[in-house]
């Protein structure tokens, strides 16, 4: 139908053209906290988009609910709607740790890494190549090649995260199985666990475990089954005492650290005067450093505006965003450090190369920084990351092997390390050939 | 009249033709179709690349293997189980009624009660590990080692048999008592009588029954889930998971095709044995019951 107008002619069709839109699921957690700011941030980053283009479009953003028993069934549904071509157009991944607190059924992809070969991702690339403001160079190739198949890029990652090891400042790591592997203080992965320390991914110790494309994989049994063994016979030999709240490690050189409650990377630091700790990347088998993605986002093959969905999710690559410089919102507690400067809900360490680490606003909603420096922290020789990946269920099953393996054997025996080869393994090879 | 009859007759089956349409059909050729396809909403032609890539797949093989050997060993165990308490609960006349009322009770008995109750007993720290080593002998994992296969074949055989007997002995109740009489005047023995009577006449129901068995040695995917979650022990790795893990990762291409393979596997079974049976049934009704 055409409306009128009051000189009693016809409307252009413009006028009756409805707003684009697109919809955006974000992979929220089961922490309400987290959902909201995560939430609060995608919408703070779609104001900025409409703010900037001419037209103006309307977003729908919906978040996995926090809420355990609607969860499951709200993404059955999710994965229905995606299988028959439905779904949103838009996903926006929380990547980091994920896979440590949940089961299985409460994630929607639980495997990126496999998901971005069955076609559930539309390819980026011809966008990102026709496009004048996208310079590939201006991203670490490593950690974006971790969304990408061929040259073909179906996620693009914002940021990224490694493995880190507390380490007395004086003693830094070599390479796994040296004796650097000694004079681990604590292994911390972030301030999701609550007590003592979490057992990083066993595969970030491995360079490329997996090839997804030839479903196969680069692990024999026998490195596995070595790996698990030096890897828990180092843990084991660290003494452990359970004192209510805290849990006291001390380390072969008799350095003891209590770690209380979700502010561990504080707490070391003032706990350590005498010693000062650090945080170093743990190193892959071949001496790099493996990373994994922290936060991303793919556009659903099945959305039918996949230019416009690119250009929301390419700004979050763009220098603005991944430095917060040029955007002021209000974040409610996030920004009272940065003066009402754009911090956002996403962790890790930016993509985007040219950033100083005084301008790094990225952080998350657990902890935050005066600087990075000022932690403690030590950032990865970029140049040295050989391999990024999205942690998956797999992550979750390995680290429980692997407390099973330290944490509730009296002793680890050859049958115990080889049981629990066979396990991960097991789960190794499903997840390369399924 | 009879225009108006089979127009009558066809309205009224009209629902439920509507929803095999629906329900059944529709899906089973959209499956077909996305099974060459790649991508979600099958927007993508690939030819044969997903069954090659299925075919290829460790897994697949794997998985395949396990259900073939669960299906090679747990069908005939079942039937000749099923089969020989049917015939002793023929013959027992006192407390049949509860000897058939006893045999359907695993069939009531949720899954995941039964699951319990096995884990509590076998699992590593269960019950049966714990009596080992207090006589000093070795434990064993039994639900995460090569014997877990053995747990879900007597899972399978408990909870199964018991359906089995109703449906033969329902069977061998509908053979009249002359038969057995006139072989017994004619001298036959209990063992020609089984062969000769109970076996030709039975060949109907035990048809069904292996129908029957073979659907629900599909169903047995619930113990193994539940035993081992999506990737069990290798030795209980079967189709389902297969294609359970396949829509968990929204691989629904690989889903469909091994789908399809389940089901052309099954309908090849159960049509060659069905004409089998047709054409003996055929050629037996030139003949005598006595061959």
């Amino acid at each position: 139908m055409s409306a009128c107008s009051s000189q009693g002619q016809i409307d252009s069709p413009e006028s009756l053209k409805e707003e684009p839109s697109l919809t955006v699921c974000i992979e929220g957690s089961l922490r309400e906290s987290t959902d909201d700011s995560l939430k609060k941030t995608v919408n703070d980053i779609v104001s900025y988009f409409n703010e900037i283009n001419d037209v103006r479009t309307n977003f729908k953003i919906e978040t996995l609910t926090s809420d355990k028993e609607s969860r499951e069934n709200q993404i059955y549904k999710l994965q229905a709607e995606i299988m028959a071509g439905g779904g949103p157009d838009i996903f926006i991944f929380r990547n980091d740790g994920l896979y440590s607190t949940y089961n299985e059924n409460e994630i929607l992809f639980k495997d990126l890494n496999k998901s971005i070969h069955t076609g559930v991702f539309a390819d980026l690339s011809g966008f990102m190549n026709n496009d004048p403001g996208f310079n590939p160079d201006d991203y670490y190739s490593v950690i974006m090649n971790a969304g990408a198949i061929d040259d073909k890029q179906y996620i693009l990652p914002f940021s990224f995260s490694y493995f880190t090891a507390a380490l007395p400042e004086s003693k830094p790591l070599s390479g796994m199985g040296s004796d650097s592997y000694g004079y681990f203080g604590g292994l911390l992965n972030s301030s999701y666990k609550t007590h003592g320390f979490q057992i990083p991914s066993l595969m970030l110790l491995f360079d490329k475990p997996i090839d997804y494309s030839r479903e196969s994989l680069n692990v024999e049994k026998e490195d596995l089954s070595k790996a698990i063994g030096e890897y828990a016979g180092f843990v084991k030999g660290m003494t452990i005492v359970n004192d209510g709240e805290t849990q006291e490690y001390s380390t072969p050189d008799s350095l003891s650290l209590n770690m209380l409650g979700r502010d561990i990377f504080s707490d070391i630091s003032k706990m350590t005067e005498d010693v000062p700790i650090a945080d170093y990347p743990m190193p892959n088998s071949t001496g790099g450093y493996s990373a994994y993605i922290s936060n991303g986002a793919a556009i659903s093959s099945s959305c039918k505006n996949q230019q416009l969905a690119y250009d929301f999710i390419k700004l979050f690559l763009s220098p603005e965003l991944q430095t917060g410089n040029s955007l002021k919102f209000d974040n409610g507690d996030f920004d009272k450090n940065y003066g009402g400067y754009y911090a956002s809900a996403f962790s890790g360490w930016p993509i985007y190369k040219n950033i100083s680490l005084e301008d790094i606003y990225l952080f998350s909603n657990y902890y935050s920084y005066e600087s990075p420096l000022e932690n403690g922290d030590y950032y990865p020789d970029t140049n040295k990351i050989t391999f990024a990946y999205f942690l998956n269920h797999i992550d979750d099953k390995i680290a429980s092997e692997m407390f099973e393996l330290i944490y509730l054997k009296p002793e680890i025996t050859e049958a115990d390390i080889s049981k629990a080869t066979e396990n991960i393994y097991r789960e190794l090879k499903a997840a390369a050939s399924e | 009249m009879e225009k108006r009859n089979k127009v009558i007759g066809f309205l009224l089956a009209l629902p439920v033709l509507s929803g095999l349409l629906i329900f059944i059909l529709i899906p089973f050729l959209l499956t077909i179709y996305y099974s060459f396809t790649f991508g979600m909403g099958g927007n993508q032609f690939a030819g044969l690349a997903n069954y090659v890539k299925v075919y290829n797949s460790e897994m697949f093989q794997l998985a395949a293997f396990n259900t073939t050997r669960f299906l090679l060993l747990g069908i005939p165990l079942i039937m000749v189980l099923s089969f020989f308490i049917a015939i002793l609960a023929d013959r027992v006349i006192a407390g049949s009624r509860f000897i058939k009322l006893s045999l359907l009770f695993p069939l009531i008995v949720p899954v995941a009660s039964t699951v319990m109750v096995v884990e509590i007993f076998l699992a590593e720290k269960g019950i049966l590990n714990t009596w080992f080593s207090f006589f000093g002998l070795p434990a064993e994992d039994w639900l995460n080692s090569p014997a877990a296969f053995t747990v879900l074949i007597i899972l399978f055989l408990w909870k199964n048999t018991g359906y089995n007997v109703v449906l033969i002995l329902s069977g061998l109740k509908m053979i009249p008592e002359d038969y057995y009489d006139s072989a017994a005047l004619d001298g036959a023995n209990s063992f020609q009588k089984l062969r000769h009577i109970t076996l030709p006449l039975m060949q109907p129901t035990l048809f069904f029954t292996f129908v029957i068995s073979l659907l629900n040695s599909f169903k047995s995917f619930r113990e193994a889930f539940l035993i081992g979650g999506s990737h069990p022990h290798q030795s209980i790795y079967l189709l389902q998971h297969f294609m359970n893990n396949n829509f968990e990762n929204l691989n629904y291409p690989r889903l469909s095709v091994a789908a399809l393979t389940v089901f052309s596997v099954i309908f090849l079974i159960i049509i060659t044995i069905y004409l089998f049976q047709n054409r003996k049934e055929r050629k037996d009704r030139g003949g005598d019951f006595y061959g």
